[in-house]
């Protein structure tokens, strides 16, 4: 094997893969929804109702604003006993347009922002989105009219695929980076915070982004075909949210009948296949978001009977789609042209 | 000395479900390509010109036989490195512009980097895009696509050059483009290695040709041997010469 000519064409093919990801509308699009979310965070502030101060070493005392004792003494008469009284905090959204009144604090109401942010927009829409847009790149690049020419030059073939991948997942990087780092500026100019663990969601996102492109890509080798890609992807991904439920489920609940070969079979699945609701934990937990947003209950009471390990989890996954990825340059060096 | 070797090569595809079954493209194909001669791949359609072409070039493997390229079996991607290859239907990417295309398969074809901006700037003035070296390919007609092919070929300046169809889409300036360039690899004693329909270019660019029809090789000879008529020892065309040999092809 050549591996200086293997990594001169990994580094082309990178750098055409991002070429080929700036030409194509989508790129633009999804920076547009990143700016509108950077917008949206420059518009947020935060501010801490006024608290009783505390000599050094002090634990706060608070009670919340509806506890029977603060309707009995009111909040002067609570305050009075050096006792301080949830709620008043605010957060307002669209530069001010809209307020609200919350019992969080500032950090809270900006960890709870973010948590929505790198959760949902980004976790699930932006992967989602990512996930169908790359969809194309692989079948494009291996169409016999496209491809004949490269795989005719004097590079091995799994090079030439893995510069693809690695440039495909070097622009979703750079879209999450942009994503995550953008927000967390803006939400840091707009309310002073600056929550560090947020930039935690960068490799979580990209190691969620990269399973599942593995998969698209040994569907794209195998048949060459962007709707199989899309579609087998999604699906895949369905079926691997089922996997890491039921798992959990039947770790939770325990239910009668399952038979002892059942469960074997249930738990080779999960460990084989990659874990989307553990990847989605690894980041809650990072962010302690567990006050924020309610967990998926089966998930919890698997984890409290110690039965979920979610760094061997994130390792499973990674492995998953070094194995995958693999398969597909093993499937590209065999194919005929 | 041989540019390319068949040695007794036959080429199944496999087909259906099972993969059992299967086409047989090429049959016990026995065919020299010598050093430094213009060589003719001839043959209706079917005929698996292109299967040859494919066995050349590593993209597909033998079912039999073996395939020599440069001295080497086909399967050691290394002599790729001299050889160069216009496909009949050649699609690039089209967010790329000419100049930057040339420089990424010259890269990959190993070429030192010191030599490829002047290489590329020069093949771009050879094949008449050098006014347009940044233009987008998504705007480039068919005839120009096949203009950039024909350079991309000819990047490494090739002991091999292997042209599948080259004149699909180019005009009248394109084609005698073509002729010069063959004539030009001749004369630096370079192999070119020809598949074409079109008869003309045939008899006009090549010193020998190999007639395929179903999978075998029928003909292997000079065009001067081609075009002599055996009962009159006069000349006749080409097409002439060659429609005997194409009956009984598959339809």
């Amino acid at each position: 094997m050549n591996l200086p000519a293997a990594l001169l064409a990994i580094g082309w093919m990178v750098r055409d893969t991002v070429r080929q990801s700036i030409s194509s509308r989508l790129f633009w699009a999804m920076l547009a929804v990143s700016a509108v979310c950077i917008v949206f965070c420059l518009g947020v502030r935060a501010k801490d109702k006024e608290r009783l101060p505390l000599a050094p070493g002090e634990t706060p005392f608070a009670l919340p604003k509806d506890d029977p004792q603060t309707k009995a003494l009111g909040t002067q008469g609570v305050t009075s006993q050096g006792v301080d009284v949830l709620g008043g905090d605010e957060l307002s959204l669209g530069f001010g347009a809209f307020s609200i009144t919350t019992n969080r604090g500032r950090e809270d109401s900006v960890r709870f922002l973010q948590v929505w942010l790198a959760g949902l927009v980004a976790g699930t829409a932006g992967i989602f989105l990512a996930i169908i847009w790359t969809a194309g790149f692989l079948p494009t690049f291996l169409d016999p009219n496209h491809a004949t020419v490269l795989l005719a030059k004097p590079v091995p073939r799994w090079s030439l695929l893995l510069g693809k991948i690695l440039g495909v997942l070097t622009f979703v990087f750079v879209q999450t980076m942009v994503f995550v780092v953008g927000t967390w500026l803006a939400l840091g100019i707009s309310t002073g915070v600056y929550d560090a663990r947020y930039l935690f969601a960068i490799p979580v996102l990209l190691l969620h982004f990269a399973v599942f492109y593995s998969f698209s890509a040994m569907l794209a080798v195998w048949t060459r075909s962007t709707v199989v890609c899309v579609f087998g992807t999604l699906l895949f991904w369905v079926v691997c949210w089922g996997m890491n439920y039921g798992r959990h489920a039947v770790v939770a609940h325990d239910p009668v009948g399952v038979s002892t070969g059942s469960r074997f079979v249930l738990e080779v699945g999960y460990w084989a296949l990659p874990k989307p609701g553990d990847l989605n934990m690894i980041f809650d937990d990072a962010m302690e978001a567990r006050g924020f947003s309610a967990g998926v209950p089966e998930f919890d009471a698997a984890r409290t009977k110690g039965q979920v390990n979610l760094s061997l989890s994130a390792l499973a996954s990674l492995l998953f789609a070094v194995v995958i990825f693999g398969v597909a340059a093993w499937e590209l060096r065999n194919a005929e042209y | 000395m041989t540019a390319a070797t068949f040695e007794n090569v036959g080429k199944v595809y496999p087909a259906g479900w099972s993969r059992r079954r299967g086409t047989q493209a090429v049959n016990s194909v026995t065919l020299r390509i010598p050093e430094g001669v213009v060589f003719g791949l001839l043959g209706p359609n079917r005929a698996g010109k292109t299967t040859l072409v494919k066995l050349l070039l590593a993209l597909g493997r033998p079912t039999t036989g073996t395939v020599i390229r440069l001295d080497r079996p086909a399967a050691d991607i290394s002599t790729l490195a001299r050889v160069g290859y216009m496909h009949e239907n050649q699609h690039f990417p089209r967010y790329l512009g000419a100049r930057e295309l040339l420089r990424f398969y010259a890269a990959l074809t190993l070429m030192k980097p010191e030599t490829i901006a002047a290489r590329v700037n020069e093949l771009l003035q050879l094949v008449g895009l050098a006014d347009r070296p940044d233009e987008p390919i998504s705007r480039f007609s068919k005839g120009m696509i096949q203009r950039l092919g024909l350079a991309q070929a000819l990047l490494n300046d090739p002991d091999l050059l292997v042209l599948d169809e080259p004149t699909e889409g180019l005009d009248l300036v394109g084609r005698a483009l073509l002729r010069e360039v063959i004539a030009g690899r001749k004369a630096k004693g370079k192999t070119v290695l020809l598949v074409s329909h079109v008869l003309s270019e045939v008899e006009q660019t090549c010193d020998r040709v190999a007639v395929i029809v179903n999978g075998s090789i029928v003909k292997d000879a000079s065009v001067a041997d081609l075009v002599r008529d055996p009962k009159t020892g006069g000349r006749r065309s080409l097409e002439e010469a060659l429609r005997p040999l194409y009956e009984g092809a598959r339809p």
